[in-house]
């Protein structure tokens, strides 16, 4: 009990934990801590709306060209990388959700034949092929429906199913952020473990419900235990599980990125284990393999490369094209890490097949996530200034006259070109690292030799060698492959 | 199935309104066209360039005796930063652009801003596929024309 009171008064101070920060503590521990985050994103999507639908067509000239595609992409991994999962933190898409909530009070399960990230796998890669396909970054309008879209899958689907599901089965930009989570330097965890081991409510998971017996506050709806949790995987930061906690003993804490995340046969709370998993397993070969192919999609030597298998398949559709290349390069990511796993298992004298590629692949994550990173940080690090002459523009549109001053279209780069380019090869080297040392210190853990691991580590090399080149190539702002 | 009905008509409201009120904001005057006359170098590569543009009205006649022009290259993604130049006229209607540059390869918009019988205009075009300098693999489209395969809107 004096324990407790300790947590509530909170006397176990440590500076690692970010709700003893001035501050940003007193905000984090703050109920509406999450919706005012959300109201901010929530005007900024109406803009991008009203922008959109009604704004010019040119992409560089709309806020709905400019915010999504440039400035929310770049902080997204920028708030990964340095902090944590903030923009699920701040989705505008699930305030919509408590409305649906009122109106339907959803009590339908999430359907056991759509289990996982089954789904929002296929809609991840269906995403990204659109993406290429109708040039989305290109096109305001089309930029709009797809806000639209999230606005309307997110309402429809949690006044339909109970709990989380939009986040924990639907929304592809949430695996994104899961999976770029596994590299932040921050974990929603439990300041005191004992402090659990004697609590009987659970408050964390099922909800604080006041005298009244009402539900006062929802507790995690991804079903993630906070005494089980481990790492950031399905977290979304909402924060449920600190304000239901009656005795606060779940915070937001610092921590060193991926170490706690490297073991695949922990039994995580939600999630059971990774290595069990095909989805996340699948999930992490589609978006690593997504990240280098939405790369390789910005440099010169696509269009050769498209040209030629044009020319050699006698397609002209540029659909059908992508969805070859899509097809091949993911695929040809999973053979390869299959055989990788194949080679590991071998070696290890293992008895399954399997057993390499389930222990092994979420050492891709890193690598993968590093090359979105490095991806969107060019864009951002080139363009962010743009929002100003943009807001300018926007401004003397809207009020008929420059409040904000002429547009200032000289600002464009945060950073010198070549600052950029060196920039995001250390981001991708950091990337690499991770996933070296991932394979390493698991191998490690499992007691393998290093040849065990060996096949592995030649996988990562290639990627980043590939990486490299790919990042060392003239970009190319396209919006038409085939001419 | 109430929600269907409340749901379905917000969605066509939007479609309609986004129709409607559609480009309000930086839209282009119809009553001016741009055309590409050349591009040197051709086909257009990354660095500087010469544009010799054509304007003309609704009933396609060259528009004359406006002396200068602003000329705006920005590209299909956001997050360049535009090349703006003056462009002077040379007779039939015909603007040269001045320190016009292409600063990196792909599909580049051109949007020409000036005064014309008093009001202000905005006409766009577009030069696909600027190449790098360093190679030169085209696109099939690219390969079928010598010059810079513009486009009209």
């Amino acid at each position: 009990m004096a324990h407790r009171t300790a947590l509530i008064l909170g006397s176990t101070r440590s500076p690692s934990d970010l709700q003893h920060w001035p501050i940003l503590g007193r905000w984090l521990r703050w109920r509406h801590a999450r919706t005012s985050a959300q109201v901010v994103l929530l005007i900024l999507a109406l803009l991008v709306l009203y922008d959109g639908f009604f704004g010019p067509p040119l992409a560089p000239k709309n806020l709905a060209g400019v915010l999504p595609w440039v400035h929310w992409r770049g902080l997204v991994v920028l708030a990964l990388l340095l902090v944590g999962n903030l923009f699920c933190f701040a989705c505008p898409f699930l305030l919509p959700r408590r409305l649906a909530r009122r109106l339907f009070r959803a009590q339908r399960a999430w359907p056991r034949w759509l289990p996982g990230k089954w789904l929002a796998l296929v809609l991840l890669i269906v995403f990204f092929w659109a993406y290429e396909a109708f040039d989305l970054w290109a096109s305001p309008l089309l930029t709009a429906w797809v806000i639209i879209t999230y606005f309307v899958a997110a309402f429809l689907i949690d006044g339909f199913f109970r709990g989380a599901a939009f986040c924990k089965h639907v929304c592809p930009i949430g695996q994104f952020n899961f999976l770029g989570s596994l590299a932040s330097p921050t974990v929603v965890t439990v300041r005191d473990p004992t402090v659990c081991a004697s609590c009987v409510t659970k408050d964390c998971i099922r909800g604080h419900f006041n005298a009244a017996g009402k539900l006062a506050q929802h507790g995690c709806e991804l079903g993630l235990f906070q005494p089980r949790k481990v790492g950031n995987l399905d977290c979304t930061f909402c924060l449920d599980c600190v304000h239901a906690c009656p005795v606060q003993n779940v915070t937001l804490r610092l921590r060193v990125p991926l170490i706690t995340e490297l073991d695949p046969t922990v039994n995580r709370s939600g999630i059971g284990r990774l290595s069990n998993r095909p989805d996340w397993m699948l999930l992490v070969l589609g978006l690593t393999g997504l990240g280098f192919l939405n790369a390789f999609g910005m440099v010169s030597p696509v269009y050769a490369f498209l040209s030629w298998l044009s020319q050699t398949l006698h397609i002209t559709s540029e659909g059908l094209l992508l969805a070859l290349v899509f097809l091949a390069g993911v695929g040809l990511l999973g053979i390869t890490a299959l055989l990788a796993g194949l080679a590991t298992s071998v070696l290890a004298r293992a008895r399954s097949p399997w057993w390499g590629f389930r222990q092994f692949v979420y050492s891709l994550a890193p690598l993968g996530f590093s090359m979105w990173a490095a991806h969107y940080l060019f864009h951002f690090l080139t363009g962010a200034l743009t929002v100003v002459p943009l807001t300018q523009s926007f401004v003397m549109d809207v009020f008929g006259h420059p409040l904000l001053g002429w547009p200032a279209w000289h600002l464009a780069s945060l950073l010198p070109m070549n600052v950029v380019h060196q920039f995001v090869l250390l981001v991708f080297a950091a990337g690499f690292f991770g996933s070296a040392t991932w394979a390493l210190v698991l191998g490690r853990h499992l007691q393998l030799r290093f040849h065990v691991v060996l096949p592995w580590i030649v996988l990562q090399v290639v990627l980043f060698l590939f990486g490299v080149w790919l990042l060392d190539q003239p970009m190319e702002m396209r919006g038409t492959l085939l001419g | 199935m109430w929600v269907l009905r409340v749901i379905i008509p917000l969605l066509l409201l939007s479609v309609l309104a986004s129709n409607l009120i559609a480009c309000q904001r930086g839209q282009q005057n119809s009553q001016v066209t741009v055309d590409i006359v050349s591009v040197k170098p051709s086909p257009p590569q990354v660095g500087a360039a010469e544009l010799r543009l054509r304007l003309r009205d609704q009933r396609g006649q060259p528009i004359v005796g406006l002396g200068s022009v602003e000329v705006e290259g920005t590209m299909s993604h956001a997050g360049m930063k535009p090349v703006i130049v003056q462009a002077r006229e040379e007779g039939d209607a015909v603007f040269v652009t001045q320190g016009f540059e292409f600063t990196m390869a792909g599909d580049w918009m051109i949007i020409v801003r000036g005064t014309w019988n008093g009001q202000a205009f905005e006409a766009r075009t577009t030069i696909p596929g600027v190449r790098s300098g360093i190679q030169s693999p085209a696109t099939p489209a690219h390969d079928q024309g010598s010059g810079a395969t513009p486009t009209h809107e």
